[in-house]
């Protein structure tokens, strides 16, 4: 058995992936995105819904920051610093793995 | 009441039936019989209703879902509509084949019950020898499979000094997340509180070990932290206010807004072969009664909290204070928050125990 027993800590590098007990979810009633986790659920808002749904387990945070910020049009290093620090937020709750 | 915003999560207790007999049980004393359980066609009509009014979660539970043989077929339905699917077991019954099955149903996360790291400890809470062990195994098959784990350490004063032990248990497993669920006094578990209540010196222990253990599993275990609202300051937001969040479904279909709402004398329920759950929602009387800032005690109306707390409990109330309609008394602004306190130090201080009532159908 091989269980994660180190906080992971994300960087430029890190390939994120949603950990298989959470997935993004479009909450029809509420006309929101959110994720879903056990006895949990995230309220996303639009900055967060951008980045988790450019996530799909290939594309490392660099990656996926730089596509961001051509289209916002705003600073990559700025981009992807906000990126970590929703990712290591959403890795620290369990929901997000690389 | 059109804008009314539909649950966020649907509780199905699939069955009553169940091996453990625990002393803390929050299933009502009456418990209902297996011949007046739902068919499987009502539950999955009611998973449907509940994925059409706009419910993400739905929590499978009991007594012991696994009782149900036709709980993959429920597991499957529930994942097709979308929904969140969790499994509450005390996982003693399942084997490996049974959970492949669930799994290969749709099942996104397993909760199971701890009521001791210690097998004696929790022999004695849960009335079935060997569960423990039982369930030690279940867990590794499902943390095993990839499948993520919740365990839920139940404590009390037998084991609150055993909560370190607890924690090691469940990063040992491989668990994503643990709670540390101190026993809510509903059902059985208000029966045995006498003999279950923890100290306010254990409960500072307790806020101590949980604090430590946050700081050092930061990305390893998330743990959530149930305290024992007896000695609480303020009452806890009992399941996010009534009919606010959560809608609560019984064995045989009754709809209620919380698992002891049955204890409020007064209160008339629907039942899902009779009424449209999303009507129940909306319209039920029992719903109504206490939902949102109207539905509070008068002096819950203007405290500045009452967003927060939603007043409270109304079983509680009705257990301490003798009405469903008065202030929780866990609150520290309710005349008899005083009086709670110190019945709940004077119990957790009893030199002998009174004895244990075990969870099972009661004859009239």
């Amino acid at each position: 058995m091989t269980v994660q027993r180190q906080r992971l800590l994300i960087d430029g590098a890190s390939v994120p992936t949603f950990a298989a007990h959470a997935r993004l979810h479009h909450d029809r009633a509420g006309q929101r995105w959110v994720v879903l986790a056990p006895e949990r659920m995230f309220v996303l808002d639009e900055a967060a819904v951008e980045v988790l749904q450019r996530i799909d387990g290939r594309r490392s945070v660099a990656s996926l920051s730089a596509e961001l910020a051509d289209s916002f049009g705003a600073p990559q290093a700025e981009v992807e610093t906000d990126v970590i620090g929703l990712l290591q937020e959403l890795a620290d709750k369990m929901v997000i793995t690389a | 009441m059109t804008s009314l915003p539909p649950p966020l999560a649907l509780l199905c207790e699939l069955t009553h039936r169940c091996p453990l007999r625990c002393v803390y049980c929050s299933n009502p004393l009456d418990l209902e019989p297996a011949r007046r359980e739902m068919a499987t066609r009502e539950w999955l009509g009611l998973l449907d209703q509940a994925a059409e009014m706009g419910v993400l979660q739905v929590h499978l539970s009991g007594g012991e879902p696994t009782v149900r043989e036709d709980l993959e077929q429920i597991v499957g339905h529930a994942a097709r509509a979308g929904l969140y699917t969790n499994l509450i077991t005390s996982g003693v019954m399942a084997d490996e084949a049974r959970l492949d099955a669930l799994m290969e149903a749709g099942l996104e996360h397993v909760q199971i019950s701890f009521q001791d790291s210690k097998a004696a400890g929790a022999d004695r809470i849960s009335g079935y020898p060997g569960g423990l062990a039982r369930k030690l195994r279940f867990a590794r098959w499902v943390t095993e499979r990839g499948l993520a784990l919740t365990v839920n350490a139940v404590i009390t004063r037998h084991n609150a000094a055993r909560l370190p032990a607890m924690v090691d248990l469940a990063v040992d497993l491989g668990a994503n997340r643990l709670e540390v669920a101190n026993v809510q006094y509903y059902g059985w578990g208000l029966l045995n509180r006498a003999a279950l209540m923890p100290s306010r010196d254990q409960l500072a222990d307790m806020t101590e070990v949980v604090e430590a253990a946050r700081r050092r599993l930061t990305g390893i275990l998330q743990i959530d932290f149930v305290v024992p609202d007896y000695y609480a300051r303020r009452p806890k937001s009992c399941m996010g206010g009534w009919g606010r969040r959560f809608v609560n479904v019984t064995p045989s279909g009754k709809v209620l807004p919380c698992h002891a709402a049955e204890t409020i004398p007064g209160l008339r329920f629907d039942r899902v072969q009779d009424r449209p759950l999303a009507e129940i929602w909306t319209d039920n009387m029992a719903f109504r009664r206490y939902r949102g800032v109207d539905g509070l005690p008068t002096a819950c109306r203007t405290c500045p909290m009452h967003e927060v707390d939603w007043g409270g409990c109304r079983c509680q109330a009705l257990a301490l204070a003798g009405s469903a309609d008065a202030m929780d008394p866990t609150c520290e602004l309710s005349e008899h928050h005083g009086l709670v306190q110190a019945m709940a130090e004077e119990e957790a201080r009893l030199s002998e125990d009174p004895p244990l009532v075990y969870r099972g159908r009661r004859r009239a």
